[in-house]
């Protein structure tokens, strides 16, 4: 179903219809995104640039959390400063990186490194949330520490590993070492390269060759 | 209007095809999985540059970290940027030299290499006058500050009117406008973020009068006098914060600081559109 949405969302939302009823190539709203003159490279160029904001000053915060950088002054001073730089890289990045999805969003679906890097993005969510809640319940007890406890550590250092895999991922996606049009076995079975053929031939009626 | 290596140099082509045919540079080029993890350390490393040269910005525009000493933020930053910095230029003279083919005649990398000069000099500026701990540039420092600005400019200026890669330069104008509305008092906030979305409009439908490809001159004259109209006045309530309060004396670091910040940012853009171009 998702499959479906999906690729009515690339290839019909939006697309001219000719006189049987079927969509023009290239006209849906996707396919107007991913030719646009200036919008796409914009957006593009814009989640580049918010990533340096935000990878850069996550960085920081993880650094300082082990003890790598202002060892002498709080974790509280660090990150209360730098935080809301990261936040607003963040919402900006995912911003642009759904416009992103959007120009190309079945094909998405379907490879496995773009599933790859939403995944590293939940276990980075769940990494913040734990440390939110759980790491950083006791912070006044180490607030000023210039060597954090192992927790705090942990949670930083497993918070630059798993942004650097959301960075390779997000590399990696431009590609197509991994498409459907190759994969076989374990590849094919994760990215549902069946799903993706059978979708594709449901949608072929719909649309004008 | 495009302005590159190829053009102005004739004589390194041939000797970058020279490279190019060395066994080892052949094999990288081949083996795609090897350029793409240059390229990611090539990320990796900027990141880390980026995040050294926007803090310590931000600490001297007055924005973060106020209760942490100047020094001691660049002190504890230097050797993240000095890392970030060699491993950038590492792994891009690695991507360079299998990819100089394309990059030669690319007009954003003639771009890049320009706003790179400049901001290596400002922000070498700002980490030196923030270590000597005294207000007032030298005279070194401030011949080195205008060279910086002159090459800056003279890169702004050719991102703006090369027509494949125009759009780049509204990056840097987006990021400057942030950062503008940002130093800005509280009170002026709200005024100064609607001027940096009008000013932004008029940026953009100026570049399509530079371009060439726009809906008619009448659009375009509207988009260089909303440009001008909105522009100006933001970019004087910037000014009076970088001269205001406490930090007068600073002013020309605050200044230099800014720049280098959007000077590094013109380095990433055009690095992005050399792709695009």
């Amino acid at each position: 179903m998702i499959s479906r949405f999906l690729a009515y969302l690339q290839y019909q939302l939006g697309a001219q219809i000719d006189a049987a009823g079927q969509a023009l190539s290239d006209t849906s709203w996707s396919a107007q995104l991913q030719g646009s003159e200036r919008l796409w490279m914009l957006l593009e160029g814009t989640h580049v640039m918010t990533l340096m904001l935000f990878a850069g000053s996550i960085l920081f915060v993880d650094l300082r959390l082990l003890g790598l950088v202002f060892p002498n002054r709080p974790i509280s001073t660090v990150s209360h400063n730098i935080l809301p730089y990261t936040v607003v890289g963040f919402l900006v990045m995912v911003a642009t990186g759904v416009g992103l999805f959007l120009a190309n969003p079945f094909e998405y679906y379907h490879n496995v490194v773009f599933r790859l890097k939403l995944a590293f993005l939940v276990a980075a969510a769940i990494n913040i949330f734990i440390f939110h809640y759980r790491v950083q319940a006791d912070r006044a007890a180490w607030d000023n520490a210039a060597r954090p406890p192992r927790k705090a550590r942990l949670a930083a250092g497993t918070s630059i590993t798993l942004w650097i895999a959301v960075i390779i991922a997000g590399r990696f996606m431009a590609y197509d070492w991994f498409s459907c049009e190759s994969a076989s076995g374990l590849l094919a079975t994760v990215q549902q390269c069946q799903e993706r053929t059978a979708t594709l031939a449901g949608l072929a009626p719909e649309l004008a060759q | 209007m495009t302005v590159n290596f190829r053009d102005l140099f004739p004589s390194i082509q041939p000797v970058l095809e020279e490279i190019a045919h060395i066994p080892l540079i052949e094999h990288v080029n081949a083996t795609l999985w090897i350029f793409a993890l240059v390229e990611i350390g090539h990320l990796l490393f900027l990141a880390t540059l980026g995040g050294a040269v926007l803090l310590l910005n931000l600490r001297v525009l007055g924005l973060i970290l106020r209760s942490i000493p100047l020094q001691d933020v660049e002190q504890a930053l230097r050797r993240w940027y000095q890392a970030g910095a060699a491993g950038t230029i590492v792994t891009g003279l690695a991507m360079g030299i299998t990819t100089a083919r394309t990059l030669l005649p690319s007009g954003a990398f003639f771009i890049k290499m320009v706003a790179l000069l400049a901001a290596i000099i400002l922000s070498g500026v700002v980490a030196r006058q923030v270590r000597s701990g005294r207000a007032a540039p030298t005279a070194g420092n401030i011949a080195a500050i205008a060279l910086g600005f002159a090459i800056w400019f003279f890169a702004l200026f050719l991102f703006a009117t090369t027509g494949s890669v125009n759009s780049g330069s509204m990056l840097i104008a987006l990021v400057g406008a942030a950062l503008l509305v940002a130093i800005t008092q509280r009170r002026f906030r709200p005024a100064a973020a609607v001027l940096a979305t009008l000013a932004l409009g008029g940026w953009y439908l100026s570049l399509d009068s530079l371009a060439g490809y726009h809906a008619g001159g009448g659009i375009a004259w509207i988009g260089h006098g909303v440009l001008a109209a909105t522009a100006l006045p933001l970019v004087g309530l910037g000014a009076r914060e970088i001269r205001a309060g406490n930090g007068t004396k600073y002013a020309v670091l605050k200044l230099t600081a800014f720049a280098a910040t959007l000077a590094w940012i013109t380095v990433t853009a055009a690095g992005r559109w050399i792709g695009f171009s």
